[in-house]
């Protein structure tokens, strides 16, 4: 029997016997279908519409968020952290602190010329702190080290630190000098000659209440170890007052000797300034941000959102994937069983 | 002899249907009789073949309305859900002959099938696996295209040309030791 006549035999196969035929007309109508109002979505296809859409969304939100806060200027930051000099306000405030009055921060615009510093009162106590960074050149850095060292000395001072870093000719150079404040003020204008003044900071404290609380203190004590130490020595007194009185006097010397020398200490920190001065050349400086155009500025946030969107992006697939990852193996491994067992069950005859 | 892989590659595919949904009645009138020789070609139980086509045939009324023409013809969706019917079929079928078998009860001896075909053929067919006979039911019988009897069968259109060669050269070798 040649194939032909095997596949014209086969395709020649009985119909459906009249019973069943009878029996399958006879089966009602079903209601009638309801058509479709949204068109069956073919996973591919959709896959190929979607996949560029999200990209087009995500980068039309990318530039729109660019083109509506691009505008605004973003507010510059200075490199080191502080407040770029440019923007610190020449403001001098008051308020009441402690035991004096605090002065507040004085900041200059980054012109050499603008440098001022504010006088310390030549009547009270007290407590003057200056800062300031200077811009020198290059090749200047070590001699103006060396200068502000010795402007330091010359005026009745010390210098308490120094810390230098010269790679090359270029580099930083920390100092905190010590200076009698009666001449602090002109010391700080020689210090900022050095270089160019890229900001300065001037805080004032009194201390003169402080001081003179201690002072009351210290005489009050002075008044009661004499009294002590007449009772102990005109005799009469029973060996346990004795004691008390003893201890009582002890007791008081040590507060008198610990008061003696806070007060040293207030007195010492209101006659010699604290000023903190940091060279830089050029390169090191901190140099002021660059202050973009409006279209670098769009730019710049519609690049700054659409790293966000793939950050999010990123987050949903560290997500997600695990649980994706499961539910297709679950599916492939459904799937495959049941074609195994499928297989198994027609591989017979 | 014609050679017979030339013969399956030769076999044309049957046009599309039209889009346009058929009713439940027309479709059953027009594919009663695919859906039955496929059964009766697969299961080779005639009486086995006409249950399973009137149960194909109420799970369709059921499910009309989830018939989408833009997706597959009536033919291959009515006979996917036959395959599905006269799967059912065989499971019970091996739940059966394996609680026969616990029983010790001797296994009863099949009726002689009623194909409509040359009893060489009939057994020739009777040695094919349900598999092979599936694939040559729908290929040849039905005359559904390779795409459509692929999806059907949720295997590639490679391995279903490649069945339905072997399926074929099986069969020739069969009735040849037949003769």
């Amino acid at each position: 029997m040649t194939s032909d006549a095997i596949l014209a035999e086969l395709r020649g196969t009985r119909g459906a016997p009249d019973t069943l035929r009878e029996r399958v007309l006879a089966l009602p109508e079903p209601e009638p279908r309801v058509s479709r109002s949204l068109p069956r979505l073919d996973f591919r296809r959709f896959a190929l519409v979607a996949a560029p859409a999200v990209l087009a969304l995500g980068l039309g939100a990318a530039a729109l968020h660019g083109v509506v806060n691009g505008g605004s200027g973003s507010r510059p930051v200075a490199v080191d952290g502080n407040p770029p000099a440019w923007e610190l306000a020449p403001n001098v405030t008051q308020s009441a602190s402690g035991g004096g009055a605090a002065y507040g921060a004085l900041g200059l615009k980054a012109a050499p010329q603008a440098l001022s510093s504010l006088p310390p009162s030549s009547t009270r106590l007290n407590r003057y702190e200056a800062w300031l960074r200077v811009q020198v050149a290059d090749d200047r850095l070590s001699s103006a080290t060396t200068r502000a060292m010795q402007i330091a000395r010359a005026y009745g001072g010390y210098v308490a630190l120094v810390d230098m870093n010269t790679p090359g000719n270029k580099g930083t150079a920390s100092l905190v000098l010590r200076v009698p404040v009666t001449r602090v003020e002109d010391a700080v204008l020689r210090l900022g000659k050095l270089g160019e003044v890229k900001a300065q900071r001037v805080r004032i404290q009194d201390l003169t209440r402080q001081a003179n609380v201690l002072r009351r203190q210290i005489v009050a004590l002075q008044a009661t170890i004499a009294k002590l130490e007449r009772r102990l020595a005109a005799g009469g007194v029973s060996p346990d007052e004795r004691l008390r009185l003893q201890y009582q006097l002890d007791e008081a010397k040590r507060t008198l000797a610990q008061k003696t020398k806070t007060r040293a200490g207030t007195v010492r920190e209101g006659t010699l300034a604290t000023v903190s001065l940091a060279f830089s050349t050029p390169q090191a400086a901190v140099v002021a941000p660059h202050r973009a155009g409006r279209l670098e500025r769009t730019a710049r946030d519609a690049g700054a959102f659409l790293v966000r969107e793939l950050a999010w992006l990123l987050y949903a697939v560290i997500v997600l994937a695990p649980i994706a990852l499961l539910a297709a193996a679950l599916v492939f491994g459904i799937r495959t069983g049941r074609r195994r067992s499928e297989q198994r069950l027609l591989a017979q005859p | 002899m014609t050679d017979v892989s030339a013969a399956t590659t030769t076999l044309s595919a049957r046009p599309f249907a039209s889009t346009r949904a058929p009713s439940f009645a027309e479709a059953a009138e027009r594919h009663l009789d695919d859906v039955y020789r496929y059964l009766l070609v697969f299961t080779r139980d005639a009486s086995a073949a006409e249950d399973l086509a009137a149960e194909t045939f109420e799970r369709a009324l059921r499910t009309w309305r989830r018939f989408d023409p833009a997706r597959a013809s009536a033919r291959t969706w009515l006979c996917t859900i036959a395959r599905s019917v006269a799967l059912d079929h065989f499971r019970a079928e091996q739940r059966r002959r394996r609680r026969e078998r616990v029983a010790s009860e001797p296994e009863g001896q099949a009726p002689p099938p009623d194909l409509g075909l040359s009893p060489k053929l009939e057994r020739a067919m009777a040695a094919l696996s349900a598999a092979d006979r599936e694939l040559v039911a729908l290929r040849i019988v039905l005359d559904l295209d390779t795409d459509a009897a692929a999806r059907l069968l949720g295997i590639s259109t490679t391995a279903c040309t490649t069945r339905l060669s072997r399926a074929l050269k099986r069969l020739e070798e069969l009735m040849s030791n037949d003769e």
